[in-house]
C-alpha cells in the first residue's frame, strides 16, 4: 500500500491508474468471502406508465457495496441485474461522455456514472429523474423538447456566399487563438443536467432555451468560422430566449463536465447589448 | 388534379433557387417538421398520455447561491412595499410626517420592538442593495467562476449583516431636535 501510495504521487496518470487496480482488486477480493455485508439503502423514484392510475412512488433497495462497483450506475445496474428488472434508466458509455445516465443523485443533477455513492453508512442513495421534466418511465424523462430546442438554434456552421456544390472542397481554417475561444464549449455532451437544475427553465421550458441549448448558440456565435452570427442573436432578442436567465447559477454548479453554462449566457447578454447598439445606430 | 404536385414542385424550385447562395437551402429540409413544430408535438403529446411531472423544488439540494438568488426577489418586493406604500401613506393620512414621527416617539414603544421594525426596513435594502451590485459585476462579464459565485455570495452575507447593523445602529437628528 506505501508502495502504490508514493507511486501516486508522481503524476495523474499514475495515480489514476493506481486507483483503477486498486478498485479491480476490490472488486475480485469481493466475490463470496467472509466479509460482513455492507449494506446501503438505494430509494428510487417509480412510475409505470403501464399501470393504469399508477402513482410516482419511492422505491427502497439494499445493495452490498462489498459486491458492487464505486458509483451509482454501478449500484444500478446491480439492482436491475439481481433484483428488479423492470427498473428503467438510460446508459450507455459508463464513462461520462455519452450524457445518458443524467439524473438527479442525493438533490443534485449529475450523471450517475460519474457520482460515486455516498460513504455516509446511514444515508440512502436518493435517485430521481431530472427535475421538471414529463416522466416517460422510472428514471426516463421525455428529452424531445430540450433537442427540439437545440435544433433550433441550427447548431452547425453556417456560411454566407457559399454555393451547395462547393461545399466539402476547402476546409476552412481557425487560428489557434480563435480555436481556443471554443474550449470549456464545445466539450459539452448535452446530458441536459444544467437546464433541468434551473428554476427558470423549469418554469418556462416553453419558451426559454435553458443553459445547455445557450451555451451550444454561444459557441456558434464566436465561431471564427460562422457568418450567421448576428442572425444568431437576432434570435435572442425576445423576452424568455435568453432573459429568462436570472443567474441562479445552478447550471454552473451541477454540470458534472466542469463547464460554465452560466458564463456564457452572461457572454451572449453582453454581445447583445453590443448587437442592440448596433442596428439602433443603423435606423 | 395533375397540376397540383407539378405547382409545388414549380414552387418548391423557385423557393431553393432564390436561396442557392446560402447552405441552409437544403432539399431535404423542406420535408422535416421544423423545430418549432417538433416543440409544440412534445407538449401536446405529453398531456394527452398524462405523464406525471418528476419532482424539482421538493427534491433540488437548496444552496447558497440559489438561497441569495430567491431572497434578492423577495427583498426586492418587500422593499417596493416599503418604499411605495409608506409615501402613498402618508399622502392620504390627514397629518404631516412630522406629526407622526413624534407621535411614535412619544408612544414610548421598549426597543426591541423599534429595533425589530427597523430591521424589516434595513435588512430588505441592504440585501437588495449588495445582491444588485453582484448582479452589475455579472452584467460586465466578471465573477462567474464556480468558487467566485460561492465567494460573492459569501461577501453579500457579510455585507448584507454589516449595513443592516450599521443602518439599525444609526442615530439621526430627529426632525424636533433639527427645529
Amino acid at each position: 500500500m506505501a508502495a502504490t501510495r508514493a507511486l501516486a504521487k508522481f503524476s495523474p496518470a499514475s495515480k489514476a491508474l493506481v486507483q483503477l487496480t486498486q478498485t479491480r482488486l476490490a472488486q475480485t477480493a469481493a466475490a463470496p468471502s467472509a466479509q460482513p455485508e455492507k449494506l446501503k439503502k438505494f430509494d428510487i423514484y417509480r412510475w409505470d406508465p403501464d399501470k393504469p392510475g399508477d402513482k410516482p412512488k419511492v422505491q427502497t433497495y439494499e445493495v452490498d457495496l462489498n459486491d458492487c462497483g464505486p458509483m451509482v450506475l454501478d449500484g444500478l445496474i446491480k439492482i436491475k441485474n439481481e433484483m428488479d428488472s423492470t427498473l428503467t434508466f438510460r446508459r450507455s458509455c459508463r464513462e461520462g461522455i455519452c450524457g445518458s445516465c443524467a439524473m438527479n443523485i442525493d438533490g443534485t443533477n449529475t450523471l450517475a456514472c460519474l457520482y460515486k455513492i455516498n460513504d455516509n453508512p446511514s444515508k440512502a442513495v436518493k435517485i430521481y429523474p431530472l427535475p421538471h421534466m414529463y416522466v416517460v418511465k422510472d428514471l426516463v424523462p421525455d428529452m424531445s423538447n430540450f433537442y427540439a430546442q437545440y435544433r433550433s438554434i441550427e447548431p452547425y456552421l453556417k456560411k454566407k456566399d457559399v454555393k451547395e456544390e462547393d461545399i466539402g472542397k476547402q476546409s476552412y481554417l481557425q487560428s489557434v487563438q480563435d480555436r481556443a475561444k471554443l474550449d470549456g464549449l464545445y466539450e459539452c455532451i448535452l446530458c441536459a443536467c444544467c437546464s433541468t437544475s434551473c428554476p427558470s427553465y423549469w418554469w418556462n421550458s416553453d419558451k426559454y432555451l435553458g443553459p445547455a441549448v445557450l451555451m451550444q448558440a454561444f459557441r456558434w456565435m464566436i465561431d471564427s468560422r460562422d457568418d450567421y452570427t448576428q442572425e444568431r442573436l437576432a434570435m435572442m432578442e425576445d423576452g424568455y430566449s435568453v432573459y429568462r436567465c436570472h443567474t441562479i447559477m445552478n447550471c454552473t454548479k451541477t454540470c458534472p463536465k466542469g463547464l460554465n453554462p452560466g458564463r456564457a449566457i452572461g457572454e451572449i447578454k453582453k454581445l447583445l447589448m453590443n448587437y442592440n447598439k448596433e442596428t439602433a445606430a443603423t435606423h | 388534379m395533375i397540376r397540383i404536385p407539378v405547382c409545388r414542385q414549380l414552387v418548391q424550385h423557385c423557393l431553393l433557387r432564390s436561396n442557392a447562395s446560402t447552405v441552409t437551402a437544403r432539399s431535404t429540409m423542406s420535408t422535416r417538421i421544423t423545430a418549432y413544430e417538433e416543440m409544440n408535438n412534445y407538449w401536446a403529446k405529453n398531456k394527452k398520455l398524462n405523464r406525471p411531472l418528476s419532482p424539482h423544488l421538493t427534491v433540488y439540494k437548496f444552496h447558497l447561491t440559489m438561497a441569495i438568488s430567491i431572497a434578492n426577489r423577495v427583498t426586492a418586493s418587500a422593499q417596493q412595499a416599503i418604499l411605495t406604500g409608506a409615501p402613498i401613506l402618508l399622502v392620504c393620512l390627514p397629518g404631516d410626517f412630522h406629526h407622526y414621527f413624534n407621535a411614535v416617539r412619544d408612544m414610548d414603544i421598549p426597543s426591541p420592538v423599534i429595533y425589530g421594525l427597523k430591521f424589516l426596513v434595513a435588512f430588505p435594502f441592504a440585501f437588495h442593495l449588495m445582491a444588485g451590485l453582484r448582479h452589475l459585476v455579472w452584467d460586465a462579464g466578471a465573477g462567474f467562476g464556480k468558487n467566485a459565485t460561492l465567494k460573492g455570495g459569501w461577501v453579500i452575507v457579510a455585507g448584507t449583516v454589516a449595513l443592516t447593523a450599521l443602518m439599525m445602529l444609526y442615530k439621526s437628528a430627529g426632525p424636533e431636535e433639527k427645529r
